[in-house]
């Protein structure tokens, strides 16, 4: 079983196959984000291909001081929105439509799905933000890296989100409740 | 973990999406048609154009140095700029041309005239500027002894 960097290492030298394994444990993952992102699940296995390639082709600018998931869902993000601004449709969009690809790949349609709740109120970075925090279990520094922004923008709206999800849902008490990005650590981040 | 986080976790779980075969044929397919976007390898050169490149430039250096210093003219020395002088005067000389009409003997005679008036002009002139001439011999022989 080789390591992360290892793979890299070979990946970089132009190996194919040591490619394929790197990104096997990511291709799932990026797959289920870019259908909540994408109009239509055509247009996210494209972004799934696009981000593959791009990944393989500049993997020597990748910087090891970051998580290689980081990095993936980086391009992963760059190319839903260049997918979505080519068919110029904004996220918001998405939520009103019944035959669309989140709402066809929902397993169990006897409740509403967060998720659909989400991607109609949030905006595309908080939606985001909250994905990469919640599914991927990334962290806020990562996250922020993702986004190109600042942890403390990360974390505010991250705060947000919840807030306004928990409202959506009537569950205003969930908000604010052991969030590590939440209130008391806004204080201490500055 | 709250119950807001579980609920986004498992209804993220609910998204059901699989890479088909297909897609993961075509994913394979275009990996494989993929070249790295790699930096601009360093072009190799022959190990005698690292000699001429030396030997170019060790030549171009010391055509330099000959230049420098053999091909530039020494340097004059400062000149320090002196006051202008005021013009010398000199004296005006009238000049006539002799004109001979009698015989040589009778010009002779007549340029010899011109000289002694000239010579007599001239002490004249010499007496009026510097003194009576017998003045400083007199003064210089001491008194007169028949005094």
């Amino acid at each position: 079983m080789q390591t992360e960097s290892e793979l890299i290492g070979k990946a970089r030298a132009g190996s194919v196959p040591a490619f394929t394994a790197l990104v096997a444990r990511y291709r799932d993952g990026l797959l289920r984000f870019l259908v909540t992102r994408c109009a239509s699940f055509a247009d996210a296995e494209d972004a799934l291909q696009d981000t593959l390639i791009n990944a393989y082709r500049y993997l020597d600018s990748y910087n090891p001081a970051w998580r290689f998931s980081t990095w993936l869902y980086r391009i992963a993000i760059r190319n839903a929105q260049k997918m979505r601004s080519d068919h110029t449709v904004q996220l918001a969009d998405l939520a009103d439509d019944r035959s669309g690809p989140l709402e066809q790949c929902i397993a169990d349609q006897a409740g509403r799905n967060l998720w659909v709740t989400a991607r109609r109120e949030l905006s595309d970075e908080v939606f985001t933000a909250m994905w990469l925090r919640y599914v991927e279990d990334m962290s806020i520094r990562d996250i922020a890296q993702a986004l190109d922004r600042s942890s403390s923008w990360t974390k505010v709206n991250l705060l947000r989100g919840r807030r306004t999800l928990a409202s959506a849902i009537g569950e205003t008490a969930a908000a604010g409740r052991g969030e590590p990005g939440g209130v008391e650590e806004e204080r201490n981040c500055g | 973990m709250d119950e807001l986080e579980r609920r986004l976790k498992d209804d993220a779980g609910r998204i059901e999406v699989r890479i088909s075969p297909e897609l993961d044929e075509r994913l394979r397919a275009s990996l494989d048609a993929a070249e790295p976007a790699s930096r601009p390898a360093p072009v190799s050169r022959p190990r005698w154009f690292w000699w001429a490149s030396s030997l170019t430039g060790a030549a171009g250096a010391l055509l330099l140095i000959a230049l420098v210093n053999f091909g530039s003219a020494p340097e004059a020395p400062p000149t320090v700029a002196s006051p202008p002088s005021p013009p010398l005067l000199r004296p005006v000389l009238d000049v006539r041309q002799a004109v001979m009409l009698g015989p040589l003997e009778s010009e002779l005679d007549n340029l010899k005239r011109d000289l002694a008036r000239a010579e007599a002009a001239l002490r004249e002139d010499v007496d009026q500027i510097f003194g009576e001439p017998g003045s400083d011999l007199e003064t210089d022989a001491g008194p007169d002894p028949g005094s």
